[in-house]
């Protein structure tokens, strides 16, 4: 029963990866622009699940902040094409992609050493309400900047520019996204595979021991939560492309629930569950809000059937 | 006997606790500790619970730093150290309750365990399981300790018995200087428990050890020197038959002490 299922898994996590890979192709031969759109949606929203993913299934740490770094990444890119369009700002004014996705890895990063370093001084259900407070702090914060729309949010009036290719054109700005979560997947393989991937699964069985046998816990798990943190800077910087618009709802806790169960949809701690998750969850999204517009219930059910069933609840002599 | 007389005294220190203090709020749970363990020896460490020695094990490990007083490891002074930063200058425990990493296998317990006295964490890239001198030492350990067949399970699959053997070959992968071993035969069959008083013994001579036990057959057959913990103060130290014959102790510990239950949870 285990072993076919895990096939029947892997070929569609495969599936997917390569449909994301031919949908721009695939778009185009269906004429369904719109269903491009709605797969480079899920390729971002992955990259940004592959980041928790490190947090959450090689290092147990249940972070519901995840959103966050994706507001970062994104105002990363906004704030100096705002400023490179209509004038100010300094140093950061600036139309280079490039420039944007460092100030973006940057701030993300800076971000998640700052907040991470404070919250974890705790565990657990601590550690979660603590990442959840730092990801509100900065949802206001970002809702107080006026310059930058306040809470309404600000739109990009062009793109990110990258030497030889056009973001304008959404096959590009497709393979792109795609590129980048391809890498952050080869990255999250790499590092889970290594020696700190051990140790961080290790600090996730029992830090105690971990301590007692020579490691230094904290700044390993620290360093997971910069490393998951920039990932989804990236992810934010993608994502300010794609919509051309940000906003201070961006960093709201609800969308770091959501990375979260397409983080657990998928499987935590499997090298491709987030890519598997991030699709169920747009998929199903989609699906069920073009049947209702009370969407949100079937989808709520529909997650809590999947979770009771991941928890083995639902099998036949299921797990107590 | 004579032979370990000898031992006692030819060997260095290698921890010396010195007037170590600790209270908790009104509660003097260590008052001027004075411990020692030499080279090639086993000191163990009884009383009765609430005594205080898992508290003092927790400040010689690093886990709560002393008021006052000094420790030292092979007379480098680590009494305010990180628990990590000990380990990885020789000092190593087993738990009281077996702490294992559990989801991990049996082998990535142990290469962490070998891994973890010197190796940096903080190598991002190649295959860990894959990666020498380290692998080799581990699977060599587990040969050692008769559980090479189990490396690839879950250490939650292992049985009780092998559990506790895990538990030791994680705190000698490191081939540390300083043991310390909280109840080692804490819910041991008879049999179990004579086993890892055999494998006990023939680790003696090679680290020094630090025992904590409440079983007395294994604490008079392992030990080279006894002190005993009341209240947070040591009032015997010496050889066992001398310990064993001192009315204080007997009168404060031995007389009522010999059957009760393993302490489940450390003094508040």
């Amino acid at each position: 029963m285990r072993l076919p299922l895990r096939g029947m898994v892997a070929v569609l996590e495969w599936g997917l990866l390569a449909a994301l890979l031919a949908a721009p192709l695939l778009a185009q031969w269906l004429a369904a622009p719109f269903w491009l759109d709605v797969a480079t949606r899920l390729a971002i929203l992955a990259l940004a699940a592959v980041g928790l993913n490190l947090l959450l299934g090689v290092g147990g740490l249940a972070s519901f902040g995840h959103a966050a770094y994706l507001a970062i990444g994104a105002y990363a890119t906004a704030i100096p094409i705002y400023h490179s369009l209509y004038g100010g700002g300094g140093w950061l004014a600036t139309d280079n992609g490039l420039l944007h996705l460092l100030l973006a890895v940057a701030a993300g990063g800076l971000f998640a050493l700052i907040t991470g370093a404070l919250a974890l001084k705790t565990r657990g259900i601590h550690f979660i309400m603590l990442t959840m407070a730092f990801s509100q702090m900065l949802f206001y914060l970002l809702q107080g900047l006026e310059t930058y729309g306040g809470d309404d949010g600000m739109s990009l009036d062009v793109r990110s520019q990258l030497p030889g290719l056009d973001l304008d054109d959404a096959a590009q700005l497709h393979w792109l996204a795609v590129a980048a979560l391809v890498a952050g997947l080869m990255l999250f393989r790499m590092v889970q595979r290594s020696r700190f991937g051990l140790v961080l699964m290790g600090c996730k069985a029992r830090p105690e021991r971990m301590w007692a046998l020579g490691w230094p816990v904290r700044p390993v798990l620290l360093a997971a939560f910069v490393i998951g943190g920039m990932l989804a800077a990236v992810a934010g910087w993608l994502s300010a492309n794609h919509a051309t618009f940000v906003s201070p709802a961006m960093a709201e806790w609800t969308h770091s629930g959501e990375l979260l169960f397409m983080v657990i949809l998928g499987g935590a701690g499997r090298w491709l569950g987030p890519l598997t998750g991030a699709a169920a969850f747009v998929l199903l999204e989609e699906w069920l809000s073009s049947l209702t517009l009370y969407w949100h219930l079937p989808f709520g059910l529909l997650l809590i059937g999947i979770a009771l069933w991941q928890a083995g609840v639902l099998q036949r002599g299921g797990r107590p | 006997m004579s032979r370990r007389q000898d031992r006692v005294q030819d060997g260095q220190p290698v921890l010396q606790v010195r007037g170590v203090r600790k209270a908790f709020g009104g509660l003097q749970v260590a008052q001027d500790i004075d411990l020692e363990v030499r080279q090639g020896t086993v000191h163990a460490l009884i009383g009765p619970n609430g005594a205080g020695k898992t508290t003092l094990l927790a400040q010689i490990c690093g886990e709560i730093i002393p008021d006052g007083g000094r420790i030292l490891l092979n007379g480098q002074d680590i009494t305010t150290l990180a628990v990590h930063a000990r380990a990885r200058l020789g000092l190593a425990r087993s738990f009281q309750i077996t702490s294992l990493l559990n989801g991990l296998s049996v082998f990535d317990n142990v290469l962490l365990a070998v891994l973890g006295r010197s190796a940096s964490p903080w190598r991002m890239w190649g295959n860990v399981r894959r990666q020498e001198p380290f692998a080799s030492q581990a699977r060599a350990l587990l040969e050692e300790a008769g559980l090479a067949r189990r490396a690839d399970d879950d250490v939650l699959a292992l049985s009780h018995g092998e559990q506790r053997q895990l538990e030791l070959v994680l705190a000698l992968a490191a081939s540390p200087a300083l043991l310390l071993l909280d109840e080692p035969m804490a819910g041991l069959s008879a049999a179990e428990s004579a086993e890892m008083t055999q494998r006990l013994m023939q680790l003696k001579g090679h680290h020094a050890m630090l025992l904590v036990e409440h079983d007395m057959d294994a604490v008079f057959a392992l030990a080279d020197t006894v002190s005993v913990l009341v209240n947070g103060r040591i009032i015997a130290s010496g050889p066992p038959e001398v310990v064993r014959a001192n009315a204080e102790v007997q009168a404060a510990y031995l007389g009522e002490g010999m059957e009760e239950q393993p302490q489940s949870r450390p003094p508040a």
